[in-house]
C-alpha cells in the first residue's frame, strides 16, 4: 500500500455532479474534486506553497496557506482547501478575515523558521514565499530578497555599507537593482529574525556594526531600538 | 553485518511481511533482536520489502521507540510525564546524568548504561518514577538514584 | 471447547464462582503495574517460599489480580478465608506478610493494624459472581467506610482488583460475556445501537463524541469489510486509566468491542496498544486466546453466523498517534501522520475502509449498558454527560490512584474528598485536567462539576482522564514551558501552525522563565495560541495551546512576576534565584551565606550577615512560621535544614559571647524620616533607613518598643531579654524613639509631614474583632489581645479556675498556653476542625501536651452570667458539609446547642486594624478596611507618606512585617535619593566573605532537632520552652546544607 492511499478512497467512487459557492460564485463541480482544484478552475485565487497538482499524495494540508474558511456544509471553521473534498451544499470563503490573518500568520511563522539570506538561495528572486509576503504585507522579507545583484554582484561583497539586509522592501530594490547601495529609506524592517540575519551577514564580513548603525538611523531614528537589541544580543554571543 | 546476522533478518522479514503493519512490526523485531537499527539493517529491510529506504528511514525516525545507535547494556528510561514533572522527574533525571556522566540519549564509556526519557510510563500513582530493563522503580528519591544502579553494576563484576 | 448456549456459558460461571470464593485460605496480590513496581513481586516469590517452607503449599491459594486504584496504599494483599469476607492490606512488605500469614491466613485472626478495609459490599451493579456476603470481621472498616473510595462508583473497574485477569472463567462468573450472548442471539444490531444511544454514552477518549450515533455512521456505510479498533495509546503523560483497566479486566474490553463489531458489522478488530504498557499486552493476547478458544472470537461466534477476530498493534511510541487518523496511518505500518478530516473514518478509514475507533473506556462500559440497559445507564450521571468516568488523581495528591465516578461530581469532591488534598500540607495551586491538551485550574474553579461542558466552559478539557494536582512549589510558567515542550517534541511536523507555532510559544516562555520576557510577550502567547488552535490541522495542533492559555488567564501574576520581577516565587524558574530559602524568605535572607559561615564556625560573622536582611534575628529566630523550610531541597533528599534553630543558634551565641554584631552604616546624608509604630514593621524600616545614614524617629503609642512582639507574644516563646537586646542594639545606631506618643492625639499627621521628609506609617492590627453576640460586654469577657497585653505587662485581673479560649489562631493557643501556666483549666472551643486551624500546628501539638481541652465545631451564641462569678458559654454545634474550594469544610448549624460553664471567656477570633486610630485623611482605608497605598507603598493623601506591615496587609507573620519594612525603606529612599543609597548599602552586604564549594553531602543525615523542656517544667512558669542547638549540633546540622546558590545556577 503506497502513502497516502487511505485518502484516495474517495477518488475511487462514480462521478457526480455537486453543487458547492465559492465566495459569492455557485459552481457546479465533479464530486471527486476538492475545493482548491474547483478554485483554479474558476480562476478564483487561492494561494499556496506546498501544493503540486502532480503529487497527489502530498495533499496533506502541510502548509496551511491554502486555508478556506467553512460557513456551511461541514463543520465551521478554517480547513485546508487542497484536502477539502467538495461536497453538496459546501460554501467557503476564500478571503475573508480570519483566512487572512491566518494566512499572515501562518507567513510570519514560515519566515521565524526560514533562512532569509536570500542572496543565497536558489530562487533568485522569483520567490512566492517573498511575494505572498508582501501580498499579505508580512513584513519579514529584506530588500536583499529582491536584488538581482545577488550572485556575485552584491554590493556589501564589493565593500559598500548596503543597507540591504535590513531595510523592508516596499520598493522593489529598485536602488540595489540599479546597482545603488541601499541607502535605507524604507526604514528597518520590524522583524528581529530578519535583523537577526541581516547583522550576522555584517558581522560575517567585518563590516563594523557602528558603521551601519549609523547609516540605518537616518531614516529610521524610531526603529534602532531594535537594531540596537539585535547587535548587542549578537555582540554578545560572539564574545561569549 | 556479518551473514549470520544478514539471515537473521531475513527470517524476520519473512515473517512478518505479510501482517498489515509490516514495516513497523519488522523494525521492532529486529530492534529487539540486534538492539538498535543500523543504517545496513534498515537498508536491507527497504530491499527486502521492495520500498524505499527513506521510507523505512522514515518510520525510524518518527517513532520514539527505535534507537539508531546501540545503546548501553542497561537501559534506563526517566519517564517525564506530568505528575513525574511536577514531583520532580527532572532532578532524577539530572541526578542519573550526573552519576553516570551522560547525557539523555547517550551510553557510558563502560557500555553500561544508556539513559532514554520517556513520555509516561503510566505509573503516576508513584511519580517519580524510572525504568530500568523493563522493570519499573516508583517513589524514587534523588538520594536513591546511585543505589538503584548499584545491583546492575555488580552484574557485569 | 465453544460456547454455544446459555448454559454453557453458565456452567464456565460457576466454575469461576469457586475460584472468586474458594474453599480454601486464599492470599490475593495486586499486581498490576504499580503493584510490581511496589514490589509484590518479592512478596508473592517470599509467601511461595515462606508456604513451602511450612509444607502447606497446597493448603492455600495464591493468587494475583489487577489494579484497585488505590496506588498510595501498594503493596496491597488480601486475605480471602471461607465464609468470612475478604480482607484487604495496605503498605504491605516482608514482614507484615509473614504476620498476616501467620496470624490471619493461617491463625484466623486479621492482623488489626496493618488491615485497611474489607469488601463488605462489591461495587459491581451485576449481579453476577460477588465477593460480599460472607461474615465481616468486627471493628475494621469497609471499602466504602474509606474516604478515597466514598464518593466512588465503580462500573467500569467493577472487576478490576477483584478477578484475577488472566482467568477468563472467573470473569465469565461476574456476568461476563452474558451481554455479547443476548445481543448476538437476541438483539438486532439495529436494536443494540439503539440502546446505545439511548444510554447516551459519549466517547471516553476525550473528545466526548456520542458513541451511539458514530456507530450508526458507520454501520450506514456498505462495504465488504469494516473495522472496528480500540486506542489503547493511552499518550497523555499522568494518566494511566486505560493501563489498569486492560491489566485488571482485559475481557471486559474484548466483549465491549465483540458488541460494537456486530453492531456496525465489522469483520476485524484492532487494539493499538503502547509498547511502554508490556503487562497490558501480555494480558490483552492471553484473553484474546482464551476468548477464541471458547469461540468467543473468531467464526461463527457462539454459535451464531457472525464472525470477527481481534488483532493486538503496538505503538511505538508516538503520542499523535492517539489522533484517529494518525492511528490508522500507524496501523497501516507507516508514519503516524494524521490527515484532514473529511473523508471521516466512518466513511473512508483504515485502508480506505469504514472504521470505528473508541477508547478502551468507552469499549468497557458497552458490556454494561447492554447488560443492565440504557435506562440504568442514563439514571447515572448528569443531563448530557451519562455514566461515570474513571481518572487518574495523580501529582501532589495524599491518596493518589484510579478514580471512578459519576459525572456531576465536583472538582473539590474529588481532590479534597476522595483525594486528601494536597500532600505535606502545602498549598492547593491547580489541578491540571486533559494533559498536553488541557489547562490548569485554579482554587476558585474547583466548585466545577466534572462533565465534558463543564470542563470546556473553564478552559480545559476532560480529556481522557488524567488529573494532575499541583502545589505552590510548582510554577505555572514552568508547567506551560512543559507542555510545550512536551508538544514541540511530539509535534508530528507536517503542518506549519503546529511544528513552527508551538516551538516559538516554546522559546516565549523559555525566555520568560529566564527572566528575560518582554512586557508583551504575555499577549503575544494569547495571539500565537489563539491562532495555532484555530489553523492547525489535527487535534495535537488544535489543543496545545490550552495550557498556555488557561495559565494565562488563571495565573497571569505569575507571567508578571517572572517578567517584570523576575522572580519565580514557587523557586522552580533556577535562572531567577539562588536558593530556595533566600527566595522564599519575604525579607531575602541569605540563609546559604550563615549556614556556610555555622560551618566555617565564624558565628559572629553569621549573625552579623543575618542582620543585613533582618533586624532581628534572635527574635525572628524563635517565632519565625519559616516558610523557607517547606521550600528546602534537603527535603526533598531526607528533611528540611532547620534553619530557624540555625538562626537562633549563631545570634544567642553571638549574645552570650557579649558581642554585639557591627552593622554597617553609610555617612548621614541629614534629612528626617518620621516612623509611626514601633512594631516589627517600623523598626525594621528605621534599621535599614538609618544604616543608609537617614535621621530617624519612630513613634510609638505603647510605653516600649516592640509592638505586637513585646504584647502578644508570651515569654515562654521569646524572652523579653532577648527582644530588649535586639531592640536595644537598633537604637545604639542613633534611632530616636518617642514612647507614650500617639500620632493623632499627641502628636498630629499634618505636623510630622511638615517636619520629616518622610514618613512610615506601620501601625499594625491592633483591634480585636468582635464577637458581636449577647453578653460579650459581660466582665470577665475578654479579648486575645488585650489579655496577652495584661499578662505581658502583668496587669491580669482574677479570672477564675475555668477559662474559655474561642478562636483557633497563634493568639489564641498563646493566651491559652500563657493562662496554662498561671493555673487556670483551659478549653479552646473553635468553630471548624482541628484541622482547618490557623495557629503553628507545632503550637497546637505543645498546648496539647501542655493539657489544654480542645472542642471543635462550636459557634458561641451567648455568653450569660449564671451567678456566683460563673458563665455560661452556649454554643451551637456545628457539623461538617462537602469540602469548600479552598478544601476546608463547609460548616452549617445543626439544631443542637451546648452550654460550657467557666469563670472567664477569652474572645481570641481575630485582629483588624484599629480604623479609629488610624488619620482621617481622605483615602487612607479602602475597600477592605485596611490602609490602602499603591505599588511603591505610598498612601493615595500625601506622596511623603508611606505605609506597610499589618496596618496594610492584615494580620501576617513577623517577617512578613521585617519584609515589609524593609521594602518601605527602599522605597522611602527611591523618593529621597533616588535609590542610590539602598543600592549601596545592598553592595556592604557583599562584604561578608564565606567558602564557595558544593559540599558533596548527599548522604543521609538526620535533621538535629533542639531538646525541649519537658511538660512537668513547663508548669507555672514562663521559662523559654524550646532550647538553643548546642554547638555540636548546629554545626552538624548546617553542615547539611546542599548549598542550591552553587548548583542550581546556570
Amino acid at each position: 500500500m503506497r502513502p497516502g492511499a487511505a485518502s484516495d478512497a474517495i477518488w475511487l467512487g462514480a462521478s457526480e455532479m455537486v453543487h458547492i459557492k465559492i465566495n459569492d460564485r455557485d459552481v457546479d463541480c465533479d464530486a471527486n474534486l476538492r475545493v482548491l482544484d474547483v478554485a483554479l478552475k474558476e480562476g478564483i485565487d487561492i494561494p499556496t506553497l506546498c501544493y503540486n497538482p502532480f503529487l497527489d499524495a502530498v495533499r496533506t494540508a502541510r502548509c496551511r496557506m491554502c486555508l478556506v474558511e467553512i460557513v456551511a456544509g461541514g463543520k465551521p471553521g478554517v480547513q485546508s482547501s487542497c484536502a477539502l473534498p467538495v461536497s453538496e451544499g459546501l460554501a467557503v470563503l476564500t478571503n475573508s478575515k480570519a483566512v487572512y490573518e491566518a494566512r499572515r500568520m501562518i507567513l510570519e511563522l514560515t519566515l521565524s523558521d526560514h533562512m532569509l539570506d536570500c542572496r543565497k538561495c536558489a530562487t533568485s528572486g522569483d520567490c512566492t514565499l517573498a511575494e505572498l509576503c508582501e501580498e499579505y504585507d508580512v513584513d519579514g522579507v529584506p530588500v536583499c530578497s529582491e536584488c538581482r545583484n545577488k550572485r556575485g554582484g552584491c554590493l556589501l561583497s564589493r565593500g559598500e555599507m548596503c543597507l540591504g539586509p535590513i531595510t523592508r522592501d516596499y520598493c522593489s530594490a529598485f536602488c540595489t537593482n540599479s546597482g545603488y547601495r541601499c541607502g535605507g529609506c524604507c526604514t528597518l524592517s520590524s522583524s528581529r529574525s530578519v535583523l537577526r540575519y541581516g547583522v550576522k551577514q555584517y558581522m560575517d564580513m567585518g563590516v563594523p556594526l557602528e558603521e551601519v548603525r549609523k547609516a540605518a538611523s537616518i531614516f529610521s531614528s524610531r526603529e534602532i531600538e531594535l537594531l540596537d537589541e539585535v547587535m548587542q544580543e549578537l555582540e554578545g554571543g560572539v564574545k561569549a | 553485518m556479518n551473514e549470520s546476522q544478514k539471515k537473521e533478518l531475513d527470517e524476520i522479514v519473512e515473517k512478518y511481511r505479510k501482517l498489515p503493519n509490516a514495516k513497523i512490526k519488522i523494525l521492532q523485531e529486529t530492534q529487539l533482536k540486534f538492539d538498535y537499527l543500523s543504517g545496513e539493517s534498515m537498508r536491507h529491510i527497504a530491499e527486502a520489502l521492495g520500498v524505499s529506504y527513506t521510507e523505512i528511514y522514515g518510520i525510524a525516525t518518527f517513532y520514539s521507540f527505535f534507537n539508531l545507535s546501540p545503546p548501553g547494556e542497561h537501559t534506563i528510561n526517566v519517564c517525564l510525564g506530568t505528575s513525574c514533572h511536577v514531583k520532580g522527574g527532572d532532578e532524577i533525571l539530572e541526578e542519573l546524568q550526573k552519576t553516570l556522566g551522560v547525557d539523555v540519549g547517550e551510553t557510558t564509556k563502560d557500555g553500561l548504561f544508556s539513559i532514554k526519557t520517556v513520555r509516561c510510563l503510566g505509573c503516576c500513582g508513584l511519580s517519580p518514577v524510572i525504568d530500568i530493563d523493563g522493570k519499573t522503580f516508583g517513589r524514587v528519591k534523588k538520594a536513591k538514584v546511585s543505589g538503584l544502579l548499584e545491583p546492575y553494576r555488580e552484574v557485569k563484576e | 471447547m465453544s460456547v454455544r448456549e446459555m448454559k454453557e456459558l453458565e456452567d464456565i460461571a460457576s466454575r469461576g464462582a469457586k475460584k472468586i470464593k474458594p474453599e480454601k485460605p486464599m492470599l490475593v496480590f495486586g499486581a498490576g503495574t504499580c503493584g510490581v513496581a511496589s514490589g509484590c513481586g518479592d512478596l508473592i516469590d517470599f509467601a511461595r517460599e515462606y508456604l513451602k517452607s511450612k509444607g502447606i503449599e497446597n493448603e492455600v491459594i495464591l493468587t494475583s489480580v489487577g489494579c484497585n486504584g488505590m496506588c498510595h496504599a501498594e503493596p496491597l494483599v488480601d486475605v480471602k478465608l471461607p465464609g468470612r469476607v475478604r480482607l484487604t492490606y495496605s503498605s504491605v512488605d516482608v514482614d507484615k506478610l509473614k504476620r498476616i500469614i501467620d496470624e490471619h491466613l493461617l491463625g484466623g485472626q486479621p492482623v488489626r493494624e496493618f488491615a485497611l478495609a474489607q469488601l463488605t459490599e462489591d461495587p459491581s451493579p451485576l449481579p453476577y459472581g460477588r465477593v460480599d456476603g460472607d461474615d465481616p470481621y468486627e471493628g475494621i472498616p469497609s471499602y466504602k467506610d474509606l474516604p478515597f473510595l466514598a464518593g466512588q462508583r465503580r462500573i467500569v473497574l467493577r472487576n478490576c482488583g477483584i478477578i484475577d485477569p488472566e482467568d477468563m472463567e472467573q470473569y465469565i462468573a461476574r456476568g461476563g460475556y452474558r451481554a455479547a450472548f443476548k445481543a448476538l442471539h437476541e438483539m438486532s444490531p439495529e436494536t443494540v445501537i439503539d440502546e446505545v444511544k439511548a444510554a447516551g454514552l459519549r466517547g471516553r477518549g476525550g473528545a466526548g463524541f456520542p458513541t451511539g450515533l458514530k456507530w450508526e455512521l458507520c454501520r450506514k456505510e456498505k462495504s465488504d469489510e469494516k473495522y472496528v479498533i480500540c486506542n489503547a495509546d493511552e499518550g497523555d503523560p499522568g494518566a494511566y486509566m486505560n493501563r489498569a483497566e486492560i491489566e485488571g479486566d482485559p475481557h471486559s474490553l474484548i466483549e465491549g468491542m465483540i458488541i460494537g463489531a456486530y453492531a456496525m458489522g465489522a469483520t476485524h478488530g484492532f487494539i493499538y496498544v503502547r509498547a511502554e504498557y508490556p503487562l497490558a499486552i501480555a494480558r490483552l493476547k492471553k484473553a484474546i486466546a482464551q476468548a477464541s478458544e471458547h469461540g468467543l472470537l473468531g467464526k461463527n461466534i457462539m454459535g451464531t453466523d457472525f464472525s470477527f477476530d481481534i488483532r493486538i498493534v503496538e505503538g511505538a511510541g508516538a503520542f499523535v498517534c492517539g489522533e484517529e487518523t494518525a492511528l490508522m496511518a500507524s496501523i497501516e505500518g507507516r508514519r503516524g501522520e494524521p490527515r484532514p478530516r473529511p473523508p471521516f473514518p466512518a466513511q473512508s478509514g483504515l485502508w480506505g475502509k469504514p472504521s470505528n475507533i473508541n477508547n478502551v473506556e468507552t469499549w468497557f462500559n458497552v458490556p454494561v449498558i447492554i447488560e443492565l440497559g440504557p435506562k440504568w445507564f442514563s439514571s447515572i450521571g448528569r443531563e448530557k454527560s451519562k455514566g461515570t468516568k474513571v481518572f487518574s488523581l495523580v501529582g501532589k495528591i495524599n491518596r493518589a490512584g484510579l478514580v471512578e465516578i459519576p459525572f456531576g461530581t465536583r472538582l473539590k469532591e474529588v481532590i479534597y474528598g476522595i483525594g486528601g488534598g494536597v500532600q505535606n500540607g502545602k498549598g492547593f495551586k491547580a489541578v491540571q485536567t486533559g494533559g498536553p491538551s488541557g489547562g490548569c485550574i485554579p482554587t476558585d474553579k474547583l466548585d466545577t462539576p466534572i462533565d465534558y461542558e463543564g470542563l470546556t466552559a473553564i478552559g480545559s478539557i476532560l480529556g481522557s482522564g488524567g488529573m494532575v494536582v499541583m502545589d505552590e512549589d510548582n510554577c505555572m510558567v514552568d508547567v506551560a514551558k512543559y507542555f510545550l515542550s512536551f508538544t514541540s517534541d511530539e509535534s508530528c511536523g507536517q503542518c506549519v501552525p503546529c511544528r513552527v507555532g508551538i516551538t516559538r510559544a516554546k522559546e516565549i516562555t523559555e525566555r520568560i522563565s529566564k527572566g528575560m520576557g518582554r512586557k508583551e510577550d504575555i499577549a503575544l502567547l494569547e495571539d500565537l495560541a489563539r491562532q495555532i488552535n484555530r489553523d492547525s490541522l489535527c487535534g495535537l495542533g488544535q489543543t496545545a495551546p490550552n495550557p498556555i492559555l488557561t495559565t494565562i488567564k488563571y495565573f497571569r501574576n505569575e507571567y508578571e512576576e517572572h517578567i517584570e520581577k523576575h522572580r519565580c516565587e514557587a523557586s522552580v524558574c533556577a535562572s531567577l534565584f539562588s536558593a530556595p530559602c533566600e527566595n522564599t524568605c519575604p525579607a531575602g535572607t541569605n540563609v546559604y551565606g550563615y549556614i556556610q559561615l555555622i560551618v566555617e564556625k565564624r558565628f559572629d560573622e553569621a549573625y552579623e550577615l543575618n542582620k543585613e536582611d533582618n533586624p532581628m534575628p534572635a527574635v525572628i529566630g524563635r517565632i519565625c512560621e519559616h516558610t523557607c523550610e517547606l521550600r528546602c531541597n534537603r527535603g526533598k533528599l531526607d528533611e528540611p535544614i532547620a534553619i530557624r534553630e540555625l538562626k537562633r543558634y549563631c545570634a544567642d551565641k553571638t549574645i552570650a559571647a557579649g558581642k554585639h554584631a557591627t552593622a554597617k552604616m553609610l555617612d548621614d546624608v541629614g534629612r528626617k524620616v518620621a516612623i509611626i509604630g514601633g512594631g516589627p514593621s517600623g523598626l525594621s524600616a528605621a534599621y535599614f533607613l538609618r544604616r543608609m545614614g537617614y535621621d530617624i524617629t519612630v513613634f510609638e503609642r505603647m510605653h516600649e518598643l516592640g509592638g505586637l512582639l513585646r504584647y502578644a507574644v508570651p515569654e515562654y516563646r521569646l524572652p523579653r531579654s532577648v527582644l530588649d537586646r535586639e531592640i536595644d542594639d537598633l537604637l545604639a545606631l542613633g534611632i530616636r524613639a518617642k514612647t507614650d506618643c500617639r500620632v493623632g492625639s499627641d502628636v498630629s499627621i499634618n505636623a510630622l509631614i511638615n517636619d520629616y521628609d518622610a514618613v512610615y506609617v506601620s501601625i499594625g492590627c491592633q483591634k480585636n474583632r468582635n464577637l458581636d453576640i449577647e453578653g460579650e460586654g459581660l466582665p470577665n469577657v475578654y479579648s486575645g489581645l488585650n489579655l496577652l497585653e495584661r499578662i505581658n505587662t502583668g496587669t491580669l485581673p482574677d479570672l477564675g479556675k475555668e477559662v474559655i479560649v474561642l478562636g483557633g489562631g497563634n493568639v489564641a493557643i498563646d493566651g491559652a498556653r500563657s493562662l496554662r501556666r498561671l493555673g487556670h483549666s483551659v478549653t479552646i472551643a473553635y468553630r471548624r476542625t482541628e484541622e482547618d486551624m490557623p495557629a503553628y500546628k507545632e503550637e497546637i501539638r505543645a498546648a496539647k501536651d501542655e493539657g489544654i481541652n480542645f472542642e471543635f465545631l462550636l459557634v458561641p451564641e451567648k455568653i450569660v452570667d449564671r451567678g456566683n462569678g460563673t458563665l455560661g458559654a452556649i454554643f451551637r454545634k456545628m457539623r461538617t458539609e462537602e469540602y469548600r474550594v479552598d478544601g476546608k469544610l463547609a460548616i452549617t448549624p445543626t439544631e443542637s446547642t451546648v452550654e460550657l460553664k467557666c469563670n472567664s471567656v477569652v474572645a481570641a477570633i481575630g485582629q483588624e486594624l484599629d480604623v479609629s486610630q488610624a488619620f482621617s485623611e481622605k483615602n487612607t482605608i479602602g475597600k477592605n478596611n485596611l490602609i490602602q497605598v499603591d505599588e511603591q507603598q505610598r498612601c493615595l493623601f500625601s506622596p511623603k507618606v508611606f505605609a506597610g506591615g499589618e496596618a496594610v496587609t492584615g494580620p501576617k507573620s513577623a517577617i512578613e512585617a521585617i519584609a515589609q519594612g524593609k521594602k518601605a525603606a527602599e522605597n522611602i529612599d527611591v523618593l529621597l535619593s533616588g535609590g542610590e543609597r539602598y543600592e549601596r548599602l545592598r553592595a556592604l552586604r557583599e562584604e561578608i566573605k564565606y567558602r564557595m564549594e558544593e559540599p558533596h553531602n548527599e548522604e543521609r543525615m538526620k535533621r538535629e532537632t533542639p531538646i525541649e523542656l519537658s511538660v512537668p517544667e513547663r508548669h507555672d512558669n514562663f521559662r523559654e520552652v524550646v532550647k538553643v542547638l548546642d554547638d555540636e549540633k548546629a554545626v552538624r546540622e548546617a553542615r547539611r546544607c546542599l548549598r542550591c546558590d552553587l548548583a542550581g545556577g546556570e
